[in-house]
């Protein structure tokens, strides 16, 4: 809060103006609302009202069976949906003691890590639209139109894979997409400095979000913020290292952290650069798993009427925006007793009534658009 | 009256031929001229706006690794025909709790803010549509009409993002005015005349120690004074077009589209007809005041002071006219005075004066708005505070000290 | 103040670089597919419309009871070897193109095709049927095939139901013929 955004005394009284945006609004991402208390320029508080895109996935999954569960997972955070299936697939088989093969759990790396790549080379792009610069948008969508056609050869689809299925992948790595994805890698090298020379290192990029939405690393982890909010904050703590799942502890790969390069700890510029660091980690992930590639099965058979022992599980997944799980209770049937699910951009949206005090309207743009939602995960 | 081009086409071409001419009231003659004046003016900012929509989106998306728009018309060319018929067939939607009044207004005085300084800019010597004295102060002060306009449509609609809009801009636009006036003032200051007119043929005569310095003669090769104001003045140009990267009013992904959010069709149009006129405005101003408006570099052929079309043509009207009777034999000896006209050597040569003045300032002129619309396409926004910050802190020191430093220069070196 | 140069210079500098990179794209190629003259070239095994083999599918259903979704519906003639599909309806407001129904597919008689560009302007158009549509003889004839099998299986029902009551009377009489005092002990299973 600096001199110009303080509260000021009052002998002047002037109007607060109780503002909506959304939920149809070029720049909240997806249906959301924000409803804002405007004193002039300067939003003095902002709620995020949710819900509007709603599905019942979970009183859905109680009348399905395990394996109809997944691809409604797939739709929860459309742009990690390889991220958001594997969750799923992990909890099932941790409960069904489902044994999955080495070649299956490797491909499911590659894959999550590639949609990791999509999912933050598309929160940097519409990041650059909130704040004005439009181009980076289409550099980002053309590196990561290679991801999605790797994706259409290997699954079938687009934005909605469906590919990891219970007990290991729908289908298999063949050499020639091997290649493509080598070639991709060549290619996201070659352009993650230039998006760097666009917009990270540009002077009024940085003046837009450095020092702007500060999230100290206590509050961050009272609120369960997770993924790069969290890491942003100085946090090291990334769900692939302290609970590995599906073969991660064979990878070699760092966690990137906001170091408060350009401004204070925690400001949106970490956050923004811990996605970007992140995306050059995934590629080292992706090319360790290319090279380590086993022979074998791609899955195992598992029965149509799976019948999961009586429990509960939970397997923490790291998704592109966060931890990602499935709380699954069986009773021994082949549909769940109930699942809930978490949703990462549910719980980092539950910073913005906090975070969002006294700034100005601008500022809330960019401190959304750092937080990286996406409302099918919100409101599921 | 005093002897003016027009009224010597008026007496002595037109009279030449058809007598009726000479004996005309001077009011109605006048009145024919004005309004070729100004048809002139409007038809030539509609052939930009429309041009230049088309050049804006093309050149965009080439940056973006993508095509612009290629389908209406060979390589895209009729699409501003397109989007004219689209904004001309949209429904009109007005607010119910709009101030009718001053709603429909204020596009109309953005556009005529836009509009009236092209009065004042010429093309070249003789090709300007008024050539008054104060032409720069002129130029600068109507400029300011359009904030009067931009206010009203913020206000007007009733809505909220409408109101931030018009807000934010009126704080820009008039704050950018004074480094701009400064800027333009270290201009006047360097020649001592505030006709746009003079201050190009300051430019193009007596510069580092030759008589003719082709490129050297521009202003911002004249002193370093000269070529930092250019670069503040242009920027300034930017935030008082509203263009990125201070293009907060209508910042598409904050306030959905700032104070003209609620303007459709051919209002709207208006809006974005006057914003690619006042950057031509301040695109063909800089090139004027910074960069030898119609000098160079492309060279002209020398000629002699007293030369004049308008005699040339005036003595060939005079030769064919008596030949000709009736309506039919009148329109003959014009035409015929004119093809004389384009094969008499003299004439010729004003001719080609003329034009390569006129393709130096386009040419020019152009070159800054591509560069406008590569700006835009590059950076991303600036806030409101930084805006300001901007204008206060850094520009309004700096062209203070570019007036200061002009001053010295001026009087050290005479 | 020394921040104050430092921020202008970088502002400067670092607005140089980023606009040296765009020029830079200006002059490269585009990127775009140029549709509808060139179209994307869609790669095999992509998931759009359900393709389906009539003569191949054993009418087991067991696609319908896979689907998450339930927007599988069919209808037949007849039942197991004698089943004539008369509907075999995807509803693709409801489909959610996952293919889940290939799966269970006893015959790989259903499969999801590469085609995507189905649009329709009515719900009615998203409920494809991919059964041939029959004519009035081939039904009456398939119903007249059916109802002779029926016919059949009661004739035959009714042979083996005689046979084995003829038998029984055969075994009872002999039973009789040889058992000492009839009618004292009843037997197992009361009245023959």
């Amino acid at each position: 809060m600096t001199l110009l955004t303080a509260p000021r005394p009052d002998t002047l009284r002037t109007e607060e103006l109780l503002v909506n945006m959304g939920p149809q609004h070029p720049s909240t991402h997806g249906v959301l609302r924000l409803v804002v208390r405007t004193d002039g320029e300067i939003v003095r508080e902002a709620w995020p009202q949710i819900g509007f895109l709603h599905r019942c996935f979970e009183k859905v999954a109680e009348s399905v069976t395990y394996a109809q569960v997944t691809p409604y997972c797939d739709r929860m955070d459309y742009l990690a949906s390889m991220n958001n299936g594997l969750a799923w697939c992990l909890a099932v088989e941790r409960l069904g003691g489902i044994e999955v093969p080495e070649r299956a759990a490797y491909l499911r790396v590659m894959m999550a890590e590639l949609n990791r790549i999509a999912s933050h080379l598309l929160a940097f792009g519409t990041y650059a639209l909130d704040l004005g610069a439009f181009t980076p948008f289409l550099y980002g969508f053309r590196e990561r139109e290679l991801i999605l056609s790797i994706f259409e050869k290997i699954s079938g689809g687009r934005l909605l894979y469906h590919y990891p299925r219970l007990g290991g992948v729908a289908r298999d790595l063949t050499p020639e997409l091997a290649g493509e994805i080598r070639a991709f890698i060549a290619q996201m090298r070659r352009a993650w400095p230039e998006y760097n020379e666009l917009l990270s290192e540009n002077q009024i990029f940085i003046k837009r979000t450095a020092n702007v939405g500060v999230i100290p690393a206590a509050m961050a982890v009272a609120y369960g913020l997770t993924g790069p909010c969290l890491r942003g904050s100085g946090v090291k703590f990334d769900l692939r290292r302290a609970k590995p799942y599906s073969l991660y502890e064979r990878f070699d790969f760092d966690i990137p952290v906001g170091e408060g390069i350009k401004g204070e700890v925690g400001d949106c510029w970490d956050r923004y650069w811990v996605r970007m660091r992140e995306i050059i980690e995934s590629l080292r992930i992706i090319e360790q798993a290319l090279d380590g590639l086993p022979e074998g099965e791609i899955q195992t058979k598992v029965s149509r009427t799976l019948k999961l022992p009586a429990g509960e599980v939970y397997v923490p997944c790291e998704n592109p925006r966060g931890e990602s799980g499935y709380y699954l209770i069986s009773d021994g049937k082949t549909s769940p007793l109930r699942v809930k699910a978490r949703g990462p951009s549910f719980n980092n949206l539950s910073i913005t009534h906090a975070l969002v005090r006294d700034v100005l309207i601008a500022d809330v743009v960019a401190i959304v658009g750092s937080i990286d939602i996406v409302l099918g995960e919100v409101d599921r | 009256m005093e002897s003016t081009a027009a009224d010597i086409f008026l007496q002595r071409v037109l009279g030449a031929i058809w007598p009726g001419a000479q004996t005309m009231p001077a009011w109605l003659g006048y009145s024919v001229l004005l309004l070729l004046g100004a048809a002139l003016i409007i038809g030539w900012m509609s052939l930009l706006a429309l041009a230049w929509t088309y050049g804006e989106r093309r050149i965009a998306g080439l940056i973006q690794v993508r095509l612009g728009p290629n389908r209406v018309g060979p390589q895209g060319i009729l699409q501003p025909l397109a989007d004219g018929i689209k904004l001309l067939v949209k429904e009109d939607v007005v607010p119910a709790v709009a101030y009718r009044f001053i709603y429909t207004l204020a596009p109309l005085i953005v556009f005529v803010g836009a509009l009236l300084p092209f009065i004042v800019l010429p093309f070249s010597e003789r090709l300007v549509i008024s050539n008054i004295e104060l032409g720069l102060y002129f130029v600068l002060a109507f400029e300011a009409i359009e904030v009067i306009g931009v206010l009203m449509a913020g206000w007007a609609p009733g809505s909220k993002w409408s109101l931030y809009g018009g807000m934010r801009l009126a704080a820009q636009m008039l704050s950018y005015e004074i480094p701009m006036g400064l800027c333009a003032l270290v201009i006047i200051i360097l020649t001592g005349s505030v006709n746009l007119g003079e201050i190009v043929a300051w430019q193009s005569r007596d510069a580092w120690f030759m008589e003719h310095p082709w490129i050297f003669g521009w202003a911002i090769f004249r002193s370093p004074a000269a070529l930092l104001a250019f670069v503040m003045f242009y920027v300034g140009g930017l935030a008082a077009t509203k263009r990125a990267p201070f293009d907060l009013p209508e910042a598409e992904s904050e306030l959905v589209a700032g104070y003209h959010t609620e303007y459709s069709g051919m209002r709207f149009a208006f809006f974005f007809m006057a914003e690619y006129a006042s950057m031509y405005v301040i695109c063909a101003l800089a090139t004027i005041l910074f960069l030898g408006g119609w000098h160079a570099p492309i060279p002209r052929p020398e000629l002699a002071a007293d030369a004049s079309l308008m005699e040339i043509w005036s003595r060939l009207a005079a030769a064919h006219g008596a030949a000709g009777t009736g309506v039919a034999g009148k329109f003959g000896a014009f035409g015929g005075s004119l093809i004389a006209l384009l094969t008499d050597p003299g004439a010729l040569k004003i001719l080609l004066h003329q034009t390569f003045g006129v393709v130096n300032l386009l040419l020019k002129t152009f070159l800054l708005y591509f560069v406008m619309i590569w700006v835009r396409w590059t950076l991303p926004r600036l806030r409101i505070d930084q805006v300001m910050y901007l204008c206060l802190k850094v520009f309004l020191p700096f062209s203070v000290a570019c007036v200061v430093w002009a001053l010295i220069q001026v009087v050290m070196l005479g | 103040m020394k921040d104050y140069f430092r921020n202008l210079w970088a502002g400067i500098v670092t607005t140089w670089v980023g606009m040296r990179l765009t020029l830079r794209y200006l002059i490269k190629p585009s990127v775009t597919l140029r549709y509808p003259e060139e179209r994307p070239v869609i790669p095999a095994g992509y998931r759009g419309i359900h393709g389906y083999d009539e003569e191949k599918c054993s009418v087991c259903k067991s696609c319908a009871a896979a689907c998450p979704v339930d927007c599988i519906t069919i209808e037949q003639l007849g039942r197991g070897k004698d089943a004539m599909v008369m509907r075999f309806e995807v509803d693709y407001s409801r489909c959610l193109f996952c293919d889940l129904c290939t799966i269970p597919c006893p015959t790989q008689c259903i499969w999801l095709s590469e085609r995507y560009d189905l649009a329709g302007y009515t719900r009615e158009e998203c409920r494809i049927d991919f059964a041939r549509p029959k004519s009035p003889e081939e039904i009456a004839a398939h119903e007249e095939l059916l109802r002779k099998k029926e016919e059949e299986k009661k004739a035959k029902a009714a042979a083996a139901a005689a046979a084995k009551a003829k038998k029984e009377a055969e075994t009872k009489a002999a039973a009789e013929a040889s058992a000492p005092q009839a009618g004292d002990a009843p037997t197992r299973d009361g009245a023959a």
